[in-house]
């Protein structure tokens, strides 16, 4: 079985299969053309969280937070340099809470930064408060399983 | 992955203290490296209007940090996203571990730590953090919207976070161990107006109770300090507010500390009791904890380092 990975496209929601080999060869999605995992963090709405969340098998790192969290802001430059790292293999996305107050209820965030773990269809892990880059780098590689 | 980092100023925390040290040893022209840990911008970061740091009637905090970050990284401080998880100053150069597993040797060290909020050290809180106890009403407050909310305190930061929530929450009960508040006349009489706030007085937290799946709190037992009378409270949030002690743990076996483990300088000095070893804001200062005197013993920390340094060059 040829080794590949599913990633839902975090611009129009399509799901891409990529070749696990071809995952650091900048792959872009077939509906839009956007590149599925250049290494930044995407801004999400529930819409495409809740597809990426049931289909993808690539991890995926989703940050809550908010305009007026302080440490939520403080944060986002490691989330970054960590979405740095983490490519080609792994994603990571933030959702901003206050636009999407749903969003929390369903996940059942009480406190942000709350960062949640995802692959597989299902949540794999969740870490509650801010973490420096390295240590978001580590808690990804650790808790789910990388591709490639 | 292992690296060595030498430096002649490392710098540990960034608050008001540690990015004032940055750009003073920076324009110092000693190339300080700064380490952020796990709550870059410090304590400021927690709260929203800060109307006392001069040059600003008003300024969100995170802004003004974002602002400290910004002034220290243009006179060259290298800022690095790190935790100091072990500091040797037994001898020099001293030597400090990151959680990265880079290795810092320095030949001066400021430390500006600060303080952080206290817990209450209940292991049923340390399993709902997060999870609906919390330290930060700013942050977390939105997320309990017409919900009912336990707030753990009697001073002026709990007093102000129940005010603060009731903006969200449908009831806030105050729970104090005592039969007074020790805050401020102006904030109780808010308080005390207020109809949604509701103190239970001479009772202490027992127990933080809540769910496994999904992981969340429910409520609370509180217990009479007097007559160990236990009663339940269902909440969704739980803040702990009952104040802020010293994050000395790097340096609490080593150096003096006292006022309940604040670290003790030489008097209108920065110094402490190992030579080139110097502390700066909340982590030595019980008395003032503000962000204008934290970031002037930054200044001094720096100044200070710089005399020690240029004198082992002598
Ligand atoms: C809710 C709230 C509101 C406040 N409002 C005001 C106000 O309006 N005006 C005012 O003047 N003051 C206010 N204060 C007080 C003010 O925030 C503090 O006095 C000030 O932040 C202290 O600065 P500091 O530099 O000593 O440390 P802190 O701001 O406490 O920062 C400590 C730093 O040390 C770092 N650190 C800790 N351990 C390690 C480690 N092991 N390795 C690396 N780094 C580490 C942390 O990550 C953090 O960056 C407020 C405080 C709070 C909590
Ligand atoms: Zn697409």
């Amino acid at each position: 079985m040829a080794a590949s990975s599913k990633m839902t496209c975090l611009d129009c929601g399509a799901v891409n299969r990529v070749p696990n080999d071809k995952l650091g060869a900048g792959p872009k999605c077939g509906t839009c053309g956007t590149k599925l995992n250049e290494g930044k963090v995407r801004e999400i709405d529930p819409a495409i969280l809740a597809k990426a969340m049931k289909n993808d098998d690539t991890p995926l790192l989703v940050d809550f937070w908010a305009p007026w969290c302080g440490p939520c802001r403080m944060m986002a430059p490691a989330f970054q340099q960590a979405a740095g790292a983490l490519a080609p293999q792994a994603r990571l996305a933030k959702i901003n809470t206050e636009d999407f107050p749903k969003v929390s209820q369903k996940n059942n965030i009480r406190g942000i930064p709350a960062l949640i773990l995802y692959q597989n269809g299902r949540e794999v892990a969740r870490q509650a408060g801010a973490m420096p880059a390295n240590a978001i780098e580590q808690f990804v590689r650790t808790k789910a399983k990388m591709p490639g | 992955m292992s690296d060595t980092r030498h430096t002649k100023v490392l710098i540990i925390g960034s608050g008001p203290a540690g990015y004032t040290a940055g750009v003073y040893a920076s324009r110092a022209m000693l190339e300080p490296i700064l380490v952020q840990g796990m709550e870059p911008g410090g304590q400021l970061t927690t709260t929203t209007d800060v109307e006392n740091y001069p040059g600003y009637t008003e300024v969100q905090g995170p802004d003004l940090m974002i602002k400290m970050e910004e002034h220290a990284r243009a006179m060259g401080t290298e800022i690095i996203g790190d935790i100091i998880l072990d500091l040797d100053l037994s001898k020099r150069p001293f030597t400090a571990k990151g959680d990265s597993g880079t290795l810092y040797t320095a030949d001066t060290v400021i430390l500006a730590t600060g303080a952080r909020a206290k817990w209450l050290g209940l292991p049923s809180e340390e399993k709902f953090k997060g999870f609906g106890v919390s330290a930060c009403a700013t942050c977390d407050g939105f997320f309990y919207r017409g919900q009912e909310i336990v707030v753990v305190g009697g001073g002026n930061t709990a007093v102000e976070e129940a005010l603060f929530l009731t903006n969200f929450a449908s009831k806030v009960t105050l729970i104090h161990r005592r039969d007074e508040l020790r805050a401020e006349k102006i904030l109780i009489n808010r308080l005390m107006k207020n109809e949604k706030i509701e103190p239970l007085w001479d009772h202490q937290l027992e127990e933080v109770v809540g769910d496994d799946m999904p992981l969340g709190v429910t409520g609370v037992r509180a217990k009479h300090v007097k007559t160990g009378e236990i009663t339940e409270i269902p909440a969704k949030g739980v803040f702990i507010a009952i104040g802020h002690a010293p994050a000395n743990e790097l340096v609490k076996d080593v150096l003096d500390t006292h006022m309940g483990g604040y670290v003790v300088t030489k008097p209108d000095s920065t110094a402490t009791s190992i030579p080139g070893v110097f502390a700066a804001g909340d982590l030595t200062d019980h008395k003032y904890r503000q962000a204008v005197t934290s970031a002037g013993m930054g200044c001094m920390a720096a100044l200070e380092a710089e005399h020690f340094i240029a004198e082992q060059d002598d």
